[in-house]
């Protein structure tokens, strides 16, 4: 019996780390934002795998639909030339060895915690665990679940009149000092 | 019922996509960019673990328990959406000081500031 659950799962796996490599490698930042976009689509699709249908939602509109805008929005509003990207840089090899060791090390303990018989790593023993215990003091009793959207709310408000204070110019002389758009055709 | 290594490993590997992007990159718009694929892989982990609890705990869990994780990941997505947008005023008020936003050619966040 083929799970074909799970083989769509592994490739849209693949597609999601494939994307975000894309984000990283492609040639302007334009496109790399559009390669995030596609890997935020493929993180809401294993958020759909997991049984997260409002999760789902959130990250189809919130995520892949506002903050890529915003995330468009700065890209756009500052990269004027990319001519200094270079695919290979010289500068590659220390941080793929530190990544790749870091990936190693995760995936090795993932399998190492694995249990040959049942398969699963997290199998609960009875009685409340040192996290459950934590969540249950200080999450639950002391804020409670229904203070988070209006917290987060205010975070959120907080942090867009912050940014628009620190995007704001201070007086009008700045208009008169703008950057050139495009400084190699004043330097030939 | 997919098992749950797959999508700590699915977590992993983005996770360390996100960590050499903010090894490699010098455009700060390529490491915010890398920062929300951290983000990312953080929010898998929360809902995966959030499901598989779930399927696995008593019935008689308080509700508040059993989306616990979903409340995490609403958590990250409006900090990755305030982060952005601090980060997009920042990027703009250093593109107009500098010109550039390469993380490498600037040390300073004020203007006329020489840096020997």
């Amino acid at each position: 019996m083929v799970d074909y659950l799970l083989i769509l799962f592994v490739l849209n796996a693949i597609y999601t780390v494939l994307m975000g490599i894309g984000v990283l490698y492609s040639r302007t930042v334009i496109r790399s934002a559009l390669f995030l976009i596609l890997t935020l689509i493929g993180v809401a699709n294993v958020f759909l795998f997991a049984n997260s249908e409002f999760l789902w939602v959130i990250q189809l509109s919130v995520y892949s639909g506002g903050i890529a805008v915003l995330l468009l929005f700065a890209g756009r509003l500052t990269s004027y030339t990319e001519d200094n990207f270079e695919f290979f840089n010289s500068n590659l090899v220390m941080p793929v060895i530190v990544a790749g060791v870091l990936l190693l090390v995760l995936l090795g303990t993932l399998v190492a915690q694995i249990p040959a018989s049942t398969g699963n790593i997290f199998t609960t023993n009875n009685g409340n665990t040192l996290l459950e215990q934590f969540f249950h003091n200080i999450w639950q009793e002391n804020f409670g679940l229904a203070f988070i959207l209006p917290f987060l709310s205010a975070l959120f408000l907080a942090a867009l009149l912050g940014s628009v204070k620190l995007a704001m110019s201070d007086d009008s002389d700045d208009y008169e000092e703008k950057p050139k758009l495009y400084p190699e055709e004043t330097t030939t | 019922m997919i098992p749950l290594e797959y999508f700590v490993a699915l977590s992993m590997v983005l996770f360390s996509v996100g960590i050499l992007g903010i090894l490699t990159q010098r455009s700060a718009v390529r490491l915010l960019f890398s920062i929300e694929l951290i983000l990312n892989s953080a929010n898998i982990n929360f809902v995966a673990f959030n499901s598989y609890l779930r399927s696995t705990a008593a019935s008689n869990a308080a509700v508040s328990d059993q989306y616990l994780g979903w409340a995490f990941a609403m958590i990250v997505v409006a900090i990755a959406a305030a982060e952005a947008a601090i980060a997009l005023a920042i990027f703009i008020s250093l593109y107009r000081n500098f010109g550039e936003i390469s993380v490498l050619d600037i040390f300073s966040l004020a203007e006329n500031t020489e840096v020997d």
